[in-house]
Order: C-alpha cells, then sequence, then structure tokens
C-alpha cells in the first residue's frame, strides 16, 4: 500500500506545480503558458513558497507536525484560491478547449514521435525505479537519514542522520536546504516511509520533471520538428543512462535522482538554459519590451534552487554569467546587465550567509 | 573528488577532467560537437552552448585563476562540479540530432541513429554502468539484511532506542531504513585500511580508545582480548553487536560471556550484550 501511495504522489506533486505555476502567472495576468512551461516554472515557486516557511520554523525548533500543517493549509489555500480566481477569469475553459483542440492536431501528425517520447521517458523511468543501487552511500545515507531521522524524533534536522544523536547546532552547510524537510513532511502527512517518497516518489519526479525540461529545449532548438526532439531526448537518455563516471551529473541523475545536488546538476542547471532561451527568444521576437515576466521566471528559479541545493551559491552566478554576459553584450543592452546582477542577489546572499557561518557566525544551536 | 596539486593547476585541471569522465568518453564527444557548432551557422546554438562554454574555461577553468579559487573558497573538494555547467549531454545530442536530420536517404538515415547510439553507448562504457546496476531488492530499495535486522532487534529489545555497533555499510545504511536505533558510529568515525598492528592496537588500548577499538572489531573483525572487549562494549554502552558472517568471528564471540547470539540475517549475525551482572 505505501509503495502505491508514494506511486500516487507523483501525479499529485506535478498538479500541485502546475497549479503554483497557474498562480505564478495569475499574478502576472499571463495565465496563457504551455502546461509543460507552468509545471516548471511551478517546481520553482512550490519550492520558493515552501522554503519562505520552512526556514523560520526550522531555526526556531519547531516540530515537524507544524511545518507539516502550516504547509498543507497553505499548499490548500493557494490551490483552490488559483483554480477559482483561473475559473471566474473564464480563461480556464478557453486554454483547455484550445489544447485539446490543438492536441487533436499533434495527434494526426506527430503521434508516433509522442509515443516515441512518452517511451524513452517511460524506459528511464522504469530503470530508475528499480535501482537499488546509489553508487555511493556516504552522502545518500545523510540525505536520507536526515530526513528519516526528523520524521521518526518529529523535528526538523536536528537529529545526527548517522548515529541518531541529537546535534548541538544546525548544520550551516544544509540550512538553507529544505527540500529534504518536504519529504519529510510528505511521509509524515501520506504515512509513507521516507525511503519510499525519496527513492520512488522524488525520483520518479526528478525523471519526469527533467524529460520535461529537455521536451521543451528540443522544442525550442528544432522549432515544429517534432522528430528532431524525440531523437534529442533519446541520446540524452543515452547518455544519462550510460555515463560511466562516479562523478558526472549523469550518473548522478541515474543513481542518487532524489538527491538535491542531482536535481541541481541534471534538473535545475537544463531548467536555467531552457529559460534564458526563453528569454532570448523573446527579446528577438519584441525587442523593445522589458521582458519583465521572463525575469521573474529567472529569478524565481535561483531563489528556489536553494531550497534545493546549497551549492548553487558557488555555480548558480557562473551559469548565469556566461549565459546572460555574452548575450548582453550581443544585445547591446544595459538592462540585460541590470536584470542579470538583480537574479544574482539570492546568491550573493546565501554566499554572504556561508563565508558567516564558516567564521563562526549566523549559527543556530539546538537548546 | 580530491585532486592533488603537483605544481601546475594546468595538470590540476585536466586531472579534474580526466577523473570526472571516469571510464565514459564522452568529454572528446563533447569538444568535437563544440567545435562543429563553432563551424556551423545557428545562431542559437552559439549563444546558448559555445559562448557561455568559452567564458567557463576562460575562468572557471582558467589555471592562472583557478589556484585563488580553491585556496580562497576552499572548494577543491567540490571544484569538478564546475563542470556539470557544460551541458555535455544536451551539446552532443543535439549536434548529432543536427547531423543526422540532413541525410535524405531513409535507410541511411535509420542506419545513421543506430551508429550514433551504438557510438553513445560504446563511450559512455555501458558494460561498467551495469556492473553497478542493483536491481531493487525490496520496495524500500535496501538490502533484505537491514529488513531483517531491524525486525530481530525489535522481536527482541524492550528499550526505545538500543544503541548497537556495526560495520561501516551498515552504519551508513541501516538507520535510512530504521531510525529507532542509535549508532556509536557517525560518518566521521569510519577508519579506511586501519592500522592493526599489534603495537597500533596496544596505544588505542592505552589511550582507552573504545570508539576505534569497537570499529575495527565490528568492520575488520579483529579479536581484542575477552576483557579489553567487554570493557569497550561497558564504556560505549553497546546493547547489539551486529557482525557481518564474512568476517568469521564466531567462534571468537561465541566463547565472550558477555555477548549472546540472538538470531541472524542472511549475511550478518545479530549479537544482544548481557547486561544482566
Amino acid at each position: 500500500m505505501q509503495a502505491i501511495t508514494a506511486l500516487l504522489l507523483i501525479p499529485i506533486y506535478f498538479m500541485l506545480f502546475l497549479s503554483f505555476g497557474q498562480g505564478f502567472y495569475l499574478l502576472f495576468h499571463r495565465t496563457y503558458q504551455p502546461i509543460g512551461h507552468k509545471i516548471i516554472i511551478g517546481f520553482f515557486t512550490y519550492f520558493s513558497l515552501f522554503q519562505i516557511v520552512a526556514l523560520p520554523l526550522k531555526i526556531t525548533l519547531a516540530p515537524l507536525s507544524v511545518l507539516s500543517f502550516s504547509w498543507s493549509v497553505i499548499v490548500i489555500i493557494i490551490v483552490i484560491t488559483v483554480w477559482v480566481i483561473s475559473l471566474k477569469r473564464d480563461r480556464i475553459k478557453i486554454e483547455i478547449g484550445s489544447r485539446i483542440e490543438r492536441r487533436f492536431q499533434i495527434e494526426r501528425t506527430d503521434l508516433i514521435y509522442i509515443i516515441a517520447i512518452l517511451a524513452i521517458i517511460g524506459v528511464q523511468f522504469i530503470v530508475i525505479e528499480l535501482n537499488q543501487s546509489v553508487g555511493s552511500p556516504w552522502d545518500a545515507s545523510y540525505y536520507i537519514g536526515e530526513v528519516v531521522s526528523s520524521v521518526y524524533t518529529n523535528t526538523i534536522s536536528q537529529y545526527d542522520a548517522y548515529t541518531g544523536l541529537k546535534l548541538s547546532v544546525l548544520n550551516s552547510s544544509y540550512l538553507l536546504e529544505n527540500y529534504q524537510m518536504h519529504s519529510a513532511i510528505a511521509s509524515q502527512i501520506f504515512h509513507i516511509h521516507p525511503l519510499l517518497e525519496m527513492r520512488t516518489t522524488m525520483s520518479g519526479v526528478i525523471v519526469l520533471l527533467t524529460n520535461l525540461i529537455l521536451v521543451r529545449i528540443g522544442r525550442m532548438l528544432f522549432p515544429k520538428q517534432l522528430n528532431k526532439t524525440a531523437l534529442f531526448l533519446l541520446f540524452i537518455g543515452i547518455i544519462n543512462i550510460c555515463y560511466a563516471s562516479f562523478f558526472s551529473a549523469a550518473f548522478f541523475y541515474s543513481n542518487r535522482t532524489f538527491e538535491g545536488k542531482t536535481i541541481l546538476s541534471a534538473t535545475i542547471f537544463p531548467a536555467t538554459f531552457y529559460v534564458v532561451f526563453r528569454l532570448m527568444i523573446n527579446y528577438e521576437r519584441r525587442k523593445n519590451a522589458k521582458h519583465t515576466l521572463e525575469w521573474m521566471e529567472l529569478f524565481i528559479l535561483v531563489f528556489g534552487t536553494f531550497c534545493i541545493n546549497m551549492s548553487a551559491m558557488f555555480l548558480m552566478p557562473v551559469l548565469l554569467s556566461s549565459l546572460l554576459i555574452p548575450f548582453a553584450l550581443i544585445k547591446r543592452r544595459w538592462a540585460i546587465f541590470k536584470n542579470y546582477i538583480i537574479s544574482l542577489i539570492p546568491c550573493v546572499i546565501v554566499m554572504i550567509y556561508y563565508l558567516m557561518t564558516s567564521h563562526g557566525y549566523g549559527l543556530f544551536y539546538i537548546k | 573528488m580530491n585532486i592533488q596539486y603537483h605544481g601546475s593547476w594546468l595538470k590540476y585541471i585536466g586531472h579534474t577532467f580526466l577523473q570526472y569522465d571516469g571510464n565514459a568518453k564522452y568529454l572528446i564527444l563533447y569538444m568535437v560537437a563544440l567545435i562543429l557548432i563553432l563551424l556551423g551557422r545557428n545562431k542559437w546554438s552559439k549563444r546558448l552552448f559555445l559562448y557561455p562554454m568559452i567564458l567557463i574555461f576562460a575562468t572557471i577553468f582558467n589555471p592562472f585563476i583557478v589556484g585563488i579559487l580553491i585556496k580562497y573558497l576552499d572548494i577543491s573538494e567540490r571544484y569538478y562540479r564546475f563542470i556539470w555547467l557544460l551541458p555535455m549531454a544536451m551539446v552532443i545530442s543535439f549536434v548529432a540530432v543536427e547531423l543526422i536530420s540532413r541525410i535524405k536517404n531513409k535507410k541511411i538515415y535509420v542506419a545513421s541513429i543506430c551508429a550514433v547510439i551504438v557510438v553513445l553507448i560504446f563511450f559512455g562504457n555501458i558494460k561498467s554502468r551495469f556492473e553497478s546496476y542493483i536491481v531493487a531488492d525490496n520496495k524500500y530499495k535496501v538490502s533484505d539484511d537491514i529488513i531483517q535486522i531491524s525486525q530481530i532487534l525489535h522481536r527482541d529489545t524492550k528499550q526505545e532506542n538500543p544503541v548497537v555497533a556495526y560495520s561501516n555499510i551498515l552504519m551508513l545504511e541501516y538507520r535510512t531504513y530504521d531510525p529507532s536505533v542509535v549508532s556509536i558510529f557517525g560518518r566521521d568515525d569510519a577508519i579506511n585500511d586501519a592500522d592493526l598492528s599489534e603495537e597500533h592496537i596496544k596505544k588505542w588500548i592505552q589511550d582507552q580508545n573504545y570508539k576505534d577499538l569497537m570499529y575495527v572489531t565490528v568492520t575488520y573483525g579483529y579479536r581484542l582480548p575477552y576483557d579489553v572487549l567487554d570493557q569497550t562494549i561497558a564504556n560505549l554502552n553497546v546493547d547489539y553487536l551486529i557482525i557481518n558472517k564474512s568476517l568469521m568471528t564466531e567462534d571468537y564471540f561465541s566463547q565472550d560471556d558477555n555477548t549472546i547470539e540472538i538470531s541472524q540475517s542472511q549475511n550478518y549475525i545479530v549479537y544482544k550484550v548481557n547486561k544482566e551482572d
């Protein structure tokens, strides 16, 4: 029963991401976005908000059950509000209608390629879901151990994952990484073992989300050529499964799919390419627009990333700089530089905090 | 990843890349793909894949800058993660698709797809990958041993949080399944290639280094004198010892009055510490 619940949680998470994505675009009155795109942005919106709720409760040493209850209430309110407003504005009906219509058009022309894409994703899903090996259990046992200990003790990250002894201070290297606590509350709410939530639910979610991002990148690289997108996805899938290197993002993806650093390397970095690519295309299409929405998408992506992995504080600025500085120089637009610097703000704040804690400041002691 | 610095940051970067690629050879394909993008006319692929890569190589993978980064940010063990920023799989796949799609003849087109698949599998070293693949024993994706040990412990113990001593493999995995136990070993207590010479063990005994004494007993099967073993168990307040059968220490523990075998899992023997005295 627990295994079935863990599998059923996968579509539930996607529905939540879609709702949060819908909510994000409602704020900008721009809900006419592809569902896949809303799910991707919704994933980052979801974890950005989770961070805002979880972090204060973590540093005030609140019980895990308080976080579970608070987050459940917030999610229910947001989901209901988002869909009620969407329906009221009467946009959703039109949207669903036009989408179904478009689906039928695709079915007629590109059905084989859609099936091929689903098969490629499905094979990866099965291969990863059936895999027991994590390559090296050192880190994986920490991440799962932290979640298991938190659920068992009804605390938020206050116990040593390996020994089960209470810590004297919250681990500053992982202070912002509340993604693990999301797994803990899901385990608590749905009464499933954290191993199942992490290794079945989250592994599945990450496989599907990563491939969704890659499909969307493929569709932008090869517009209106679904056959090429399918091939693109097939080749990436082979590399991800066959990359025999302990340190590669591909190896992390196929062995330690549920870990924060895997999500960073295999999901968030492609998502950054995707969001920046969209930004570049939109700059080309609407030359004089401000592109506020696209920049907000990038900002929410960067902000949400820190809930998942703190290594982003070093890596994300390098990636953003490498993508946006050449683009700003090509376009010769000062506004791109300005927005690029704004998108780096979360990284700078986290880096300052990290440097403080490495000098003994800003630590949170456990009574 | 821990790469040693041998007087040249260029070599350091090179070793990092080689170690990152491991048994695979995708770096070669990535470089070839980048050259083809450079020679091609697709502006988006240049903006997305080529210019960012040039900037990353000019900064993060620049031998003149890497030393400063590693020295001041203390990131030598995590330096390899910057390679994650290079979208190798995307670039290789993009170029492969672009090349294949130029073929007009259907038979050659299909053959080319098959050839690319073979090349990707060959460069990735699939044999090595499948050797490390383990089909899950159960829905928890932990070894069956762990589930069996947990059942044995909970059948036997009346304590809420029994204190256990087990080898490093269990130390890493056991609590991911059963968080009710307290392990006397944490991650920092692991000893790789322990010095098991008599002199070294004697020094630990003199220093009353009970944790390390227990570690070599349960992980390496070192046979401590019985009085020292009992003293170690008492000092660490251990309730259960879980010993791998491959250590072949059954006879050793069977002669110790202080430990009683309560049950066995597939690969482990569970001993209870007699605390009645």
